[in-house]
């Protein structure tokens, strides 16, 4: 691929005459931070100019949209930038990921959305899609948020749009959130991966899945990896397939008010419990079983000994029964 | 064109809404300059009962940007009253911040998810805005009555200026009605020279000879009532003519402050009541 020209040109230039790059994948810009710069920008200027390039009717956004926009606020004669040519549209968008991408944390759902785009135009480029690593190498992104991306870029387009509506809301009104649907993804597939029956249903488990977290049924993104440890204890527990599905199956239905954390308290919660436990225990065996071996039982705190005595007498009382 | 936060789009699209609807669709800019010399394109700009009402969409409930710009605001000869628009979330979660936006003379509209608007409180022209502390001090001297009818006065100012200072001059009219009456009873004036009109009775005042040291405190309640009682009737014919109406509204209330409470004094040390 290739770069960017080095003809470069500085030229102090007016706001109104440039336009938001529409390639820019960050399509969401927070006010918390927008005013930080703005107040920079209002008490010392711009001091790194805008990126631009040349089109049609009039100048496009490579680098800077939040300064852009903070003049626009702040009704800025003019502001300086760096003149570049037009680059093609894959040149475009992986400037616009290298440029941004490094510097600050974007929403995903927004760097989701045009990676698919550059997927495409890669292909159409080299004739044939680029793998996890190319995609990071060429993007900047590590291979996790490209994972994460993947994640929503595979929703289907109404759960989508439904993401984009939640972002332009302001944060506070924001429930549907792209974390929201990153965590239900994340447990959908874990899943699926352990009871593929589930494979042709899973539309409709994200329409119960949201209408649950709608009425508060799930009250938090993070119920979800409950979800996840209740599909994960066919694995890690001694718990049969029938009755892991029985408890999804009511997780999964909309008609029934129980909510993840319920299900998961109700379900495998105590096997969990019990796995935890099951390391302290092997733990606290072979710290002792070291005191033995190593002739220190006299040194020994005698407050440990009298919490091991303690301890003893409520296994005795555990055993007995 | 987009705003300083993506997520204002939706708070401007719903005010925007809320304008056309409470206003008949008055002539509205979305994100446009309004005047060279200030330092802000505010989100919505329009133009309503000869004022310029300027909105900040932003996602708390007092955007930076009003703070930074006051002062400009005050500089630019049109009659600007400033609003923030806020969603309702953050209004209830920043209660002092919207205080804070009151008491600098900002007004505030809220949004709810659905997108409905509601006027939390009014602006008043950024011009004519008087703080709160700079009023308590101003009645800080007068007795208990006068404090409260004042207080009464500066509540209807800070909604509609004009009218607030129409009802301080009818005090200070009734605080002057009052001392004829006073003077009426110690036989300074006759009883009928007190039922006449405001300007008989003030010549009647002026013309008594136990009123000859109060005569520069007469004079100027004279000029004051006869100039504002009715300013909210002197309709404005452009933008600069209601930036100085609003401008004066603030010179007014504070000069009726002083006219009060200096005709009570005055009268006080002629002996009357100097009530109302």
């Amino acid at each position: 691929m290739t770069g960017v020209s080095q003809k470069q040109q500085l030229k102090l230039i007016s706001p109104a005459d440039i336009e938001p790059n529409p390639e820019n994948p960050r399509l969401i810009f927070r006010q918390e931070e927008m005013e930080s710069l703005m107040l920079s920008i209002d008490r010392h200027g711009i001091q790194v100019p805008l990126t631009v390039y040349k089109d049609d009717d009039g100048y496009k956004i490579l680098d800077g949209e939040r300064r852009w926009r903070c003049a626009r606020k702040l009704n800025l004669k003019s502001i300086p930038v760096i003149i570049q040519d037009k680059p093609t549209e894959l040149e475009n968008l992986v400037i616009m990921y290298n440029i941004h991408a490094l510097r600050e944390q974007w929403d995903y759902f927004t760097i989701a959305s045009k990676l698919e785009r550059v997927i495409d135009l890669y292909q159409a480029e080299n004739g044939f899609q680029p793998n996890e690593v190319q995609l990071s190498e060429l993007t900047g992104l590590t291979r996790g948020a490209i994972r994460r991306c993947q994640l929503l870029i595979n929703l289907p387009d109404r759960f989508k749009r439904m993401i984009l509506i939640e972002l332009e809301k302001p944060k506070l009104q924001q429930k549907f959130t792209e974390d929201f649907f990153i965590e239900m993804e994340k447990a959908i597939k874990t899943i699926v991966k352990r009871i593929p029956s589930y494979e042709g249903k899973i539309d409709e488990i994200r329409d119960a899945l949201i209408d649950k977290f709608r009425r508060d049924k799930i009250t938090a993104v993070t119920d979800f990896r409950q979800l996840s440890k209740i599909a994960t204890a066919l694995d890690n527990l001694d718990v049969k397939k029938g009755e892991t599905k029985k408890i999804l199956d009511r997780i999964f239905d909309p008609n029934n008010p129980i909510g993840i954390r319920e299900a998961y308290e109700q379900s495998v919660a105590f096997e969990y419990e019990e796995r935890k436990y099951y390391r302290y225990v092997d733990n606290v065996e072979e710290f002792l079983s070291e005191v033995i071996e190593e002739d220190r039982i006299d040194d020994l705190d005698a407050d440990l000994v009298e919490r091991l005595r303690e301890l003893y007498s409520t296994i005795a009382r555990l055993l007995e029964q | 064109m987009a705003g300083i936060s993506s997520a204002t789009d939706f708070i401007r699209s719903s005010v925007r809404q809320y304008l056309v609807a409470t206003y008949s669709n008055p002539p509205i800019k979305c994100d446009e300059e309004v005047d060279s010399k200030l330092g802000w394109t505010p989100t919505i700009s329009c133009a309503v009962n000869n004022q310029l009402m300027l909105i900040e969409a932003s996602e708390t409930p007092y955007p930076e940007i009003l703070r930074i710009r006051r002062a400009e605001m005050v500089e630019v000869p049109a009659p600007i009253a400033a609003y923030a628009a806020c969603p309702e979330e953050a209004y209830a979660q920043n209660q002092k911040d919207a205080a804070d936006l009151a008491l600098h003379g900002f007004g505030l509209f809220t949004v709810d998810a659905s997108g409905n608007v509601t006027k939390k409180f009014p602006a008043i022209p950024i011009a004519q805005h008087i703080p709160e502390s700079q009023f308590k001090d101003d009645v800080g001297g007068l007795p208990a009555p006068h404090k409260r009818r004042a207080k009464e006065c500066f509540d209807l100012y800070k909604h509609n200026a004009p009218a607030g200072v129409a009802n301080l001059a009818e005090q200070v009219e009734a605080l002057i009605m009052r001392a004829a009456k006073d003077a009426a009873k110690k036989g300074w004036i006759t009883k009928a020279q007190a039922n006449g009109s405001l300007a008989n009775v003030l010549v009647s005042l002026q013309g008594a000879n136990q009123f000859n040291n109060a005569d520069t405190v007469i004079a100027a309640a004279r000029v004051y009532v006869q100039r504002y009682r009715n300013p909210s009737h002197h309709v404005p014919k452009n933008k600069k003519q209601a930036y100085r109406k609003y401008r004066d509204c603030r010179h007014a209330f504070l000069d009726g402050l002083r006219n009060m409470q200096d005709f009570k004094d005055q009268m006080k040390s002629l002996g009357l009541s100097g009530g109302f």
